[in-house]
């Protein structure tokens, strides 16, 4: 069994999972706190709702999604890694845009006021947000990861914990526990262990910026 | 010549209370407009209108600003060439260099000219050290980043909101002093908000007093 | 990163703080691209790998768990992409889950060993071929002790009887698979039907079902190649094995691709092949003799 391959798999489809759900859902959560729209409450509760978002039922949704007698089966992605993507982004989505808006609604309200006092234009005024809200946001980043890469249910549905091609730490956990390897089970957890928490030393350096 | 401000009928409501309903605000070019009351008046609300921060009420009139009424098109630009100093000002947590670079960072300058500007308006209100971190400042200190923040931007209309109301008296007296000749001149009108007499004495003879939302 | 010690440099030069935080959106935006580009090729991949010049394409095979907890399908699976221009992908769910995925037309070719099922499988006329492959034996494992004295039983159906009239606890994995039927077809000859706090259901693949048997102390029927794989880390041991009625077959089924036209025929057809040809077969033959001192299953293809 190739443990770099499988640690390596598990970081390139944890790390863009999250990195487009901050894509997707840093914009939409700042939309969502400061916007002034109809229905932007009962959007907001979805949100916050998908967190909690039992991601075995996101396995299987998507999973049902994406057979060849469904929906989405003519992109032929399901047992690949775009697939454990995919499912992943559903996983961290929710979480990062909720406590995104969080974060923002929380920020003081002289920020809009004297930022556009000062000539900020909308981007340049939700940059100057993004940058006071970076502990929050920073967090935000932090818990979708784990959600993200903690997941085992719904990435063995649509992955199927293939060797050489979609077999993540957790999937890879789970198998070798059931066949009795249990050694190597807890190698695969300290492995896992060790990346959760190395990113989250980098994104918490990256939070706490200068301060000791 | 065109004047700065032209408003008529200024109305504003916060949960359908209405705060203000003020029948006309002008602003002669080059001038100063104080803007008096008791707290609660309106004066901020009025402020905030003005510098294009806040929405008013429908069936406001039309706001001429500069000359150009204002549209959904040329409140950006507008509002680059006016700037304001709340009554708590709020101080990014950055150093106080970066605080009053911010505006014409924004604006796009260049560090030179940026550094030049900083410098200036450091220099006029004593402020000396500009590596600190902005946000542990005391509310004096802070008011007069504020106050930086607004002049390096060189605006043709400054709104200050009880700008100076942090400080003690003897240092109030110094800053005013140097501050009067930046507030009216070729290309700078002023709105000034205070609730001292004194000061209101000291800037001039137009006057708006407010109470209860209202002129009296 | 040159543009990160330019910006660097400047900074200092000016001896001010300023927009220092710029490098760190800098190093955030080239951490995120290199991410998405690494995202990217992995996904890249997988579509290269189904359009490229070699048509190497996707076959989709849906097996037990035994299959895979032995290991066999790790040295199967390579030896036959080494053949044939294919990537298997390896679903291993059970029989039951197997068959219901050919029924959909969600497989392409099967690996299982239930017989009756297989057989209502061809019938509904989801299979265009079905052949033997290989076939070892079930056991019926448990604790040393044998609280229900059944090691001395000669026969299963009285074995069975046993463990069930002492309510000694007993593990199914009622999960629809080959083993499980095969158990459910026991307790059918020994006229009983299994129910009480003694009878125990897993619902789960046989290696956590043996794992279970394992901590409970109870019996459990299993097939010979998993529970050989796993003995290392068991205390369970080999109760009855060797009767008539314990063989456990195993067949490749090829899904009836006109039935569902999405079906990879070539490549259930090269599996099915290449796993009763002469090269399988061998294969089949020395898999696990020098693990586990035997072979763990016997190959049907003379």
């Amino acid at each position: 069994m190739d443990l770099f391959e499988i640690v390596w798999l598990t970081l390139k489809v944890s790390g863009a999972a999250v990195m487009l759900s901050v894509l997707l859902g840093l914009p939409a959560g700042t939309g969502l706190a400061l916007g002034a729209f109809r229905g932007r409450r009962s959007l907001l509760a979805l949100a916050n709702a998908g967190m909690g978002l039992p991601p075995v039922v996101v396995g299987l949704t998507v999973a049902m999604m994406l057979w060849r007698t469904g929906p989405l089966g003519g992109l032929g992605i399901l047992y690949t890694p775009a697939a454990m993507v995919l499912a992943q982004v559903i996983i961290a989505l929710p979480i990062i845009t909720g406590l995104t808006a969080a974060a923002v609604q929380s920020l003081d309200q002289r920020i809009r006021l004297e930022s556009l006092a000062l000539g900020a234009s909308t981007p340049q005024l939700v940059f100057t947000l993004w940058r006071e809200a970076k502990l929050g946001l920073l967090a935000a980043a932090m818990a979708g990861f784990g959600g993200a890469v903690s997941e085992v249910g719904a990435v063995l549905m649509v992955g199927g914990n293939i060797k050489g091609q979609t077999r993540v730490l957790t999937t890879a956990i789970v198998m070798e526990t059931r066949m009795g390897h249990f050694n190597v089970a807890i190698v695969l957890s300290a492995l896992l262990l060790a990346l959760v928490f190395f990113v989250n030393l980098v994104l918490t350096h990256l939070q706490q910026g200068r301060r000791p | 010549m065109t004047a700065t401000v032209e408003w008529e009928s200024v109305k504003k409501s916060y949960d359908g209370h209405r705060v203000l309903d003020i029948d006309q605000v002008t602003l002669e070019a080059g001038e100063i407009l104080v803007v008096v009351g008791p707290n609660g008046a309106g004066k901020s609300t009025l402020l905030r209108l003005l510098a294009l921060v806040e929405a008013t009420d429908d069936g406001c009139g039309e706001y001429r600003l500069f000359g150009e009424s204002v549209n959904k098109g040329n409140r950006l630009a507008l509002r680059r060439r006016l700037a304001a100093v709340w009554q708590e000002p709020y101080m990014f947590r950055r150093s106080v260099y970066d605080n009053i670079a911010m505006g014409p960072h924004w604006r796009k300058l260049s560090d030179g000219i940026i550094g030049q500007r900083v410098k200036a308006v450091a220099d006029l209100l004593e402020i000396e050290n500009l590596a600190q971190a902005a946000d542990k400042l005391s509310r004096g200190w802070a008011q007069r980043v504020a106050l930086a923040r607004a002049l390096a931007l060189e605006p043709e209309l400054l709104l200050l909101d009880e700008p100076l109301s942090a400080l003690d008296a003897r240092m109030r007296a110094r800053l005013l002093d140097r501050l009067k000749p930046l507030l009216s001149g070729e290309r700078r009108s002023t709105v000034y908000v205070t609730h001292s007499e004194a000061e209101a004495v000291g800037l001039g003879t137009r006057r708006l007093a407010l109470t209860n939302g209202r002129v009296i | 990163m040159l543009v990160e010690v330019k910006l660097g440099i400047r900074i200092r030069e000016q001896g001010k703080h300023v927009y220092g935080d710029g490098r760190q959106a800098i190093w955030l935006v080239c951490i995120a691209v290199i991410l998405i580009a690494l995202a990217g090729c992995a996904v890249g991949q997988q579509k290269l790998a189904g359009n490229a010049k070699t048509k190497v394409t996707d076959l989709i095979l849906a097996t037990t768990t035994s299959t895979q907890d032995t290991g066999l399908l790790d040295e199967l699976v390579p030896a036959f992409e080494k053949r044939y221009p294919f990537t298997v992908k390896t679903i291993a769910v059970g029989s039951g889950e197997a068959l219901a995925m050919g029924a959909k037309g969600e497989a392409d070719v099967l690996l299982v060993h239930s017989p009756k099922s297989e057989e209502e499988f061809v019938a509904a006329g989801n299979s265009s071929s079905r052949k033997p492959v290989m076939h070892n034996r079930f056991l019926l494992v448990g604790p040393k002790a044998d609280p229900a004295k059944v090691g001395v039983e000669t026969s299963v159906t009285v074995a069975m009887t046993d463990i069930a009239k002492t309510g000694a606890p007993f593990i199914s994995r009622a999960d629809e698979s080959g083993t499980h039927k095969k158990e459910l077809s026991l307790w059918e000859k020994a006229g009983i039907k299994p129910a009480g706090a003694w009878y125990i259901e897993s619902g789960q693949g046989m290696g956590e079902t043996l794992r279970i048997a394992d901590e409970k102390d109870a019996y459990t029927l299993t097939d010979e190649g998993t529970y050989l794989a796993a003995k290392a880390s068991l205390a369970l041991t080999i109760i009855k094995q060797g009767d008539q009625g314990f063989k456990n077959s195993y067949t490749v089924i090829v899904v009836n691709s006109k039935k569902f036209p999405k079906v990879n025929r070539d490549g259930a057809e090269a599996f099915s092949r290449f796993i009763t040809g002469a090269a399988g077969q061998a294969l089949i033959k020395r898999f696990g003799v020098k693990k586990f001192g035997k072979p763990l299953f016997t190959p049907d293809v003379k």
